[in-house]
């Protein structure tokens, strides 16, 4: 039977399919007659299941801001649009004209943000351009969070708009 | 295209007319930010040095053959030099600790409202993070091509140069120490 030592150096080898055939056997075999070795190859699947969790993790750790894609912000858009229909339609109902309601997000320039450890920035940005973030629209502070934005001061005149969900950046 | 990754993507791909390459290109982008991230711990840098590699990627159709998975090893391999490099001039990274203790479990501060069960991932994420940043440049390389990337040994002794020999005790060592490390965050 294979020494520990020996098995030891290639567990890893073993779990990444990259030993030999014919060397398998005398692994498992150790294996399965030696606890030591067997909580060896068990505390590396797990630290690689660890590994795998934080591959997987959409927000860094590490104070990343996530980013609000423009597919949220144009839920956002659409809800707060649908407030203003609903409000326009209940004052006719009323009998009286309705109010002139603002466009929940006015067509400002929008902008392109990056990530930084403390925040974010805006690189660069330019009216009409698509699937780009809107944020003067916004005039808030954000603070980052592990899944999302918080809006720590601002206000941008619709309730609607300050809801924060969580929202996992899109494709990371 | 709704997200940062896909909009630098495009900015750092000049327009080749070549809809898979980009697509390959796009696909690949949060993995290999994740990898970048990983090796540097620092995201903006981590941003830039992916943006280089895609332009050098870029640069060099032509040197390599462009299936999905020709285009991968390509990135990756230029990323993780790249990121080696930057380790090498001691800008970013983190710290790399000769014989460091496990990482307790420090409590962070729980806000009022956050339960407990995220808590608990966002410390167990943040361990995850301060041992990859415990592990020396080529070893943590490795160790992200190998999980990250799932690559083989000889794909990550092609990517960093080395030996599969080299490989195979890079691995060792990073999981080793990774392990130990994070031991108390084993369930």
């Amino acid at each position: 039977m294979a020494a520990c030592k020996d098995v030891q150096a290639g567990l890893d080898r073993y779990l990444d399919n990259e030993m030999a055939a014919e060397e398998r056997p005398a692994v498992e075999a150790h294996l399965a007659g030696c606890p030591e070795c067997r909580t060896a190859l068990v505390e590396r699947r797990a630290a690689m299941g660890l590994l795998a969790q934080w591959a997987a993790s959409g927000a860094e750790t590490r104070g990343r801001a996530p980013i609000r894609s423009a597919a949220g912000w144009l839920r956002l858009t659409a809800a707060a649009a649908a407030l203003a229909l609903a409000a326009s339609v209940a004052w006719q109902y009323a009998g009286k004209e309705p109010p002139v309601v603002p466009a929940a997000v006015p067509a400002k320039p929008k902008l392109v943000m990056r990530t930084l450890d403390q925040g974010v920035t805006i690189v660069r940005g330019e009216a009409g351009e698509p699937d780009e973030l809107i944020v003067e629209a916004f005039p808030l502070t954000w603070r980052s969070l592990s899944s999302g934005v918080e809006v720590v001061s601002g206000k941008s005149g619709e309730p609607v708009e300050l809801v924060v969900d969580p929202f996992p950046e899109e494709g990371n | 295209m709704g997200n940062w990754g896909a909009i630098c993507v495009e900015a750092a791909l000049p327009a080749t007319g070549d809809d898979l390459f980009e697509r390959h290109c796009r696909e690949l982008r949060p993995r290999a930010l994740k990898f970048a991230f990983g090796m540097i711990r620092d995201q903006a840098r981590a941003e830039e040095l992916l943006q280089e590699a895609l332009l050098r990627l870029c640069s060099a159709r032509g040197r390599y053959a462009e299936g999905a998975d020709d285009v991968r090893r390509y990135l990756f391999r230029i990323l993780a030099n790249l990121c080696l490099d930057e380790l090498r001039r001691g800008k970013t990274g983190g710290e790399v600790l000769e014989g460091a203790a496990p990482l307790e479990r420090l409590r962070l501060e729980r806000a009022q409202s956050e339960p407990a069960a995220e808590l608990e991932r966002r410390e167990r994420l943040a361990a995850v993070e301060r041992a990859i940043g415990m592990l020396p440049g080529a070893e943590r390389a490795a160790l992200l091509l190998r999980e990250l990337e799932g690559q083989s040994y000889a794909q990550i002794a092609q990517a960093l140069g080395t030996s599969v020999s080299d490989v195979t005790n890079l691995i060792h060592r990073a999981r080793s120490r990774f392990a130990e490390l994070l031991r108390p965050w084993m369930e």
